[in-house]
């Protein structure tokens, strides 16, 4: 049987209803967007958007780009750590939304969700948020490349459990939804051209003919049978990766849950700092000010904007390598045998799949 | 407090110039690191008294003045940095108080990073590679650090000319940290210098350990 991308349902019912909210003038997106040179701004308070588009499962995966001012290797670590708490920040809102499919955060672009959604974060100091966002079909369909920006203000930290970027968050999900509403993808087909994508980068030789590949845009041309055993075979082995990721997405909830505390006053900290120096260079302070009856209490309020800063980020940095020597190994259960995987996530993923084709070079008659 | 140090430091003559550049000091030694890890309290006793050190850096600007003053006489000009008036000095010994206040340590040491954990302040913390001095920068200054010989070094500039040195060494014939911590500003070319002897001590003699911090507060447990 040959999909085709006409085999697709359309979503007439969301496209009806934003029509009509529109014709009534009512606020469907209550994010406002600012165009600031190749980001967007993120300007006003957000309600998340009702709308999904349908059950697709998406996959979220995160890689840092923020300098690493200090250059230890504390500061990269946590880095590293916060770039997952980011991606499962924005996992929430998916979840929040409900509607979609599975929202799982994978170590690495993962051909298994529909949808594909890749974070870089280019800056997060409290202050500011900056993201930039790529969301993919499966079948290598751009749907999205924005980057966000989403600045903090003293009302944001005002209470202590409230996210200052949220907005930011509620943005890039109702972007997502609407990129994809805007058009008609059949979530069946997309799972077809996931398992086929799946089943050629686990082991090429299987389905060799039944994908068809065209300036990046994968096609399905030939569906295999329910029936084959290489199918069920493959579909096994997939769940055994998604198995892994479930297992590494616990590991990440528990050490969300213990640094959301210390990362908020962190965020908080560092905010104030900036803020606090920003007031400084505005004042024009100069080294002649200086010499007046105020100088110890300029020094001294260096001295402790300083400690301050250092006594959050250090309880944070220590957190997270505690945290990250805890999760540097992970046991899984799957074909009946105990795995254990060491190493960085990622390092820990890639081991995991070079496992899945293993067990299937062992039960392969071939 | 600061009245004894307005007494002490009203005849010295002042002299206001133009800022100076900031103090740096070289790390020449090749590392040799030692151990240092443990729990340290401060030894008061071997201790440097902070009304001590600003008398005796209130000498040194008298001294400092009067010589000036003799080659001014004699007709021969000086060039050097200006002298801090009796305001800086009084600056400086707050300042140096309230930077040498912890009273106990923590080392924590392994082959590429050492904290220095201290009470009531923020920890040291240096990363090393054996490459030479370690240097991060942040919002609001810059910490360089390395092991210079077998002392541990750390140099932290922050804004508005305020400077701050530790220099972490073990005695070697006693079990004795020695954290000598000097404070400078732009406006003093004095620096304030402050020794701090620190013994070993067991914090589980007690029974019980508290620890605070931001996210818990205070937490004991027993042993």
């Amino acid at each position: 049987m040959r999909l085709t991308a006409n085999q697709k349902k359309p979503y007439v019912g969301a496209h009806c209803l934003v029509l009509i909210l529109t014709m009534l003038n009512l606020p469907i997106v209550s994010v406002a967007i600012a165009s600031d040179g190749p980001f967007r701004s993120v300007t006003q308070s957000a309600s998340p958007w009702g709308g999904v588009p349908g059950p697709f499962d998406v996959g979220i995966s995160v890689e840092t780009r923020v300098q690493n001012r200090s250059g230890t290797d504390m500061e990269a670590a946590f880095r590293e750590t916060e770039a997952l708490l980011i991606g499962n920040r924005l996992r929430e809102e998916f979840e929040t939304a409900a509607g979609w499919g599975v929202v799982r955060l994978f170590p690495e672009p993962s051909v298994i969700p529909q949808l594909t959604a890749y974070l870089e974060v280019l800056e997060s100091d409290g202050r500011e948020l900056r993201l930039k966002v790529t969301v993919r079909t499966v079948s290598g369909e751009l749907l999205l490349s924005q980057s966000y920006r989403d600045t903090s203000t003293g009302e944001d930290y005002s209470n202590d459990l409230k996210d200052p970027f949220a907005d930011l968050f509620i943005a890039v999900h109702n972007d997502i939804a609407d990129a994809l509403s805007s058009k008609s993808i059949s979530e069946p087909y997309l799972r077809a051209v996931s398992s086929l994508r799946y089943a050629s980068e686990l082991i090429p030789e299987a389905f060799p003919d039944y994908l068809c590949q065209d300036a990046g845009l994968f096609a399905v041309c030939r569906e295999p049978s329910d029936a084959d055993p290489m199918l069920a075979r493959l579909s096994r082995l997939r769940d055994y990766e998604l198995l892994f990721v479930d297992t590494i997405d616990e590991q990440l909830v528990r050490v969300a849950e213990k640094l959301n505390g210390a990362y908020h006053l962190w965020l908080k900290a560092s905010k104030e700092q900036l803020d606090w120096l920003e007031f400084r260079q505005q004042q024009g302070i100069s080294r002649e000010t200086l010499r007046n009856e105020s100088t110890f209490t300029r020094l001294q309020a260096v001295y402790a904007a300083h400690r301050s800063l250092k006594i959050h980020e250090q309880e944070l940095f220590e957190l997270v390598l505690e945290l990250e020597n805890e999760a540097r190994a992970t046991a899984v259960y799957a074909n009946q045998q105990v795995f254990r995987l060491s190493g960085t996530l990622e390092q820990q993923y890639r081991e995991w799949r070079t496992t899945l084709r293993e067990i299937n070079d062992l039960e392969s008659p071939l | 407090m600061i009245k004894r140090y307005v007494v002490i430091l009203c005849f010295i003559c002042l002299s206001v110039g133009c800022a100076q550049e900031r103090h740096s000091e070289a790390v020449t030694r090749v590392a040799t690191p030692v151990n240092m890890a443990g729990h340290w309290e401060i030894d008061f006793a071997r201790s440097d008294n902070l009304q001590d050190q600003l008398s005796s850096i209130a000498r040194r600007v008298q001294r400092e003045a009067t010589r000036r003053a003799r080659l001014a006489e004699e007709g021969r000009g000086f060039a050097g940095s200006p002298l801090p008036d009796q305001r800086d000095l009084i600056t400086l010994a707050r300042l140096a108080e309230i930077i040498t206040e912890p009273v106990l340590l923590e080392v924590i040491q392994s082959d590429s990073r050492i904290r220095v954990k201290r009470d009531k302040s923020f920890a040291l913390v240096c990363e090393y590679d054996g490459s030479g001095l370690g240097v991060t920068v942040d919002t609001l200054g810059i910490q360089r650090c390395g092991w210079d010989g077998d002392q541990l070094y750390f140099a932290i500039e922050l804004e508005e000319g305020l400077d701050v040195t530790h220099r972490l060494s073990m005695a070697k014939e006693t079990d004795t940290l020695l954290m000598v911590t000097s404070v400078e500003t732009t406006a003093t070319r004095f620096p304030m210098v402050v020794s701090q002897y620190f013994t070993p001590y067991d914090p589980d003699a007690l029974g019980y350990r508290c620890e605070r911090t931001l996210t818990r507060g205070k937490v004991c447990s027993t042993q």
